[in-house]
């Protein structure tokens, strides 16, 4: 089975994120992809 | 389903695992906000993030001329504090790579360096989640990252590469587009398809790993392998004077509707000559032949165990009964000979009571024995472990006839007043006896035969009213095991009117009786005495009780 792995890195700081729920994986992308579209808009 | 998330730091590394989702979801959360909220600096600079859409068509009428490659780039620049549309004819912001998003299986990698580079996470993801559908993915990947691609490919295991380059007036831009298939097995891929046209700001690989004893996707690879090598051929004969380097698409509008676009470039003659690059070729087919060797592999280890199983399943059974199953012509499977075992033994009890009908009825001997002789199957009711003898089914039935003929006439012979007539009455106890008798003929016990046969000789055994020695020593008063030895001596001369007895037959009666079993001393010491003799007969030993000894059974026991 598939393993997804989801990576964010700021500086020193990382984030990683490791499911094999692809669906899962997906709507938490999405997710905070929208979340970081709406901080910006709300700004 | 599986869930993890870990924070790391220089310094620090925490990780959770879960299998509930939510719990996951909430920490992401959590660590999400605090990714970008809890910098200061960082959520100031989002704050000013804005959206500039510029889209240029580049895409020139003159198809001779090297067209400029468009490079549409939406980056999430954090140190421009901007999200921008990009194309050639704007200076690029200098990204900052420390904001990074990588999308990652186990199988194969794709990572993207901007979170909201183009395409968006969603249909990046999805895109890559269904890159088994190779052509589909890649015509999608296509009208996405632009067409101006350019492939290396190599072998990652061998350290091997062959690289193609892009054309002298596109080096000096650096790649913004590639797509990367890496396998670290042998037959190992690199696929990058290049987008010559602007910095490097998105990324798109692709790479599977492979263990020895996993064969991954191998058709998956197959077919983007034939995807990729169709689309070669394709761009080839499309494109065949453009650059010489293997271009999978030619599409440079970022707009998928339109057709793309073809490249210009100068090619040397050989390459012109040819629609695909031999090298790559070579390189392609043994791309193949390894991952069709590594399921052929896969293959001959199951052919392995196969031939294994097989090795297993050719020792025929039967050959391991074949000596206790001779006289069964069709010794092909254990479970026939024991259904032919229970089927001869059914036929044994009948072909008895055949016989024992023909012995008062002897002219219906032939009509009722005759058909069950030629099917029994005396054999069947013996041990399949034993080494028995192997009789000729006539040879058998013969000997089995005699036996019982002789039983028969040895009871009619016998000066007792039992008759025959009362053996038919108790037929039940003389067919167990007689089946008892074939059964032993078949081994080759022939002593307990002997001793079976002068059972049936002996009148009391079959009119059923043998005194048991348990019962005959209940009225003596034994002191002594020596005693008892000697009373069961007198017992079996006189109540049994055997003359001789081996020490198996006296110690089953003895062990029947007092539960303890007599030794060569306890014989030598009656022997020694005179009560007991002993004499050998046909290599084996037989002891009898002489004279002395039944009257010192008499004088003891009986005044």
């Amino acid at each position: 089975m598939s393993q997804y792995v989801f990576k964010m890195k700021k500086g020193e700081l990382e984030i990683e994120f490791c499911s094999d729920d692809a669906e899962f994986v997906e709507q938490q992308l999405e997710k905070w992809r929208e979340e970081i579209l709406k901080k910006t808009q709300q700004k | 389903m599986f869930y993890k998330i870990t924070i790391k730091t220089n310094n620090d590394e925490y990780s959770l695992e879960s299998f509930n989702k939510d719990i996951i979801q909430r920490e992401m959360d959590i660590y999400f906000d605090s990714f970008y909220g809890a910098s200061k600096e960082f959520k100031d600079k989002i704050s000013k993030l804005n959206f500039q859409h510029k889209v240029q068509n580049t895409n020139t009428n003159n198809e001779f001329l090297p067209k400029k490659p468009v490079r549409q780039e939406i980056s999430f620049n954090n140190t421009a504090n901007t999200i921008s549309m990009n194309d050639n004819s704007v200076k690029y912001t200098e990204l900052n790579r420390s904001n990074e998003i990588n999308i990652i299986n186990s199988n194969n990698v794709m990572s993207s360096d901007n979170i909201s580079a183009k395409p968006q996470g969603k249909q990046l993801f999805a895109d890559f989640a269904n890159q088994q559908d190779t052509k589909k993915n890649e015509q999608s990947l296509r009208s996405k990252y632009g067409s101006n691609s350019q492939i290396t490919i190599g072998n990652t295991n061998t350290g091997s590469e062959i690289k193609s380059y892009a054309p002298e007036e596109n080096k000096s831009i650096p790649p913004v587009n590639s797509l990367n298939v890496n396998t670290s097995n042998k037959s190992g891929l690199n696929f990058v398809s290049e987008n010559n046209s602007s910095n490097k700001a998105q990324a798109l690989n692709i790479t599977t790993h492979e263990t020895s004893s996993v064969i991954p996707d191998s058709s998956g690879i197959n077919k983007m392998l034939n995807t990729l090598n169709n689309n070669t051929q394709k761009s080839d004969k499309e494109d065949a004077n453009i650059i010489p380097t293997r271009h999978i698409l030619a599409n440079t509008n970022d707009n998928p509707k339109e057709k793309p676009i073809k490249q210009e470039a100068t090619v040397s003659a050989e390459q012109k000559n040819s629609n695909t690059n031999p090298e790559i070729e070579n390189i392609l087919n043994a791309i193949k032949t390894g991952v069709e060797k590594t399921n052929l592999g896969s293959e001959d280890k199951s052919e392995n165990l196969m031939d294994m199983f097989d090795s297993v399943n050719n020792i025929d059974i039967s050959d391991v009964f074949d000596s206790s199953d001779s006289v069964n012509s069709d010794n092909t499977s254990l479970n026939s000979d024991n259904h032919s075992a229970e089927n001869a033994y059914k036929k044994n009890e009948a072909m008895l009571e055949d016989l024992f009908s023909f012995k008062s009825e002897p002219e219906d001997n032939s009509k009722n024995t005759s058909p069950v002789e030629s099917e029994i199957n005396f054999n069947s009711d013996t041990d399949y472990t034993e080494t028995s003898h192997s009789f000729g089914e006539k040879e058998v039935n013969d000997s089995f006839q005699s036996d019982v003929k002789k039983i028969i006439q040895d009871s009619n012979n016998s000066n007792d007043t039992v008759s025959l007539q009362t053996d038919l009455q108790n037929q039940e106890n003389i067919e167990l006896e007689m089946n008892s008798v074939v059964k032993l003929d078949t081994t080759e016990n022939q002593k307990t035969q002997e001793n079976m046969q002068t059972s049936a000789e002996n009148p009391q055994d079959q009119s059923g009213v043998m005194l048991d020695y348990g019962l005959f020593r209940a009225g003596f008063i034994i002191e002594e095991f020596s005693d008892d030895f000697l009373i069961c001596a007198y017992y079996i001369k006189n109540i049994l009117h055997q003359d001789c007895f081996s020490m198996k037959f006296i110690n089953s009666k003895l062990f029947a009786a007092t539960g303890k079993i007599a030794d060569m001393t306890v014989a030598d010491e009656l022997i020694v005495k005179g009560y007991i003799k002993e004499y050998e007969v046909e290599f084996s030993k037989q002891y009898a009780i002489t004279p002395d000894g039944e009257r010192y059974f008499v004088a003891k026991f009986q005044s």
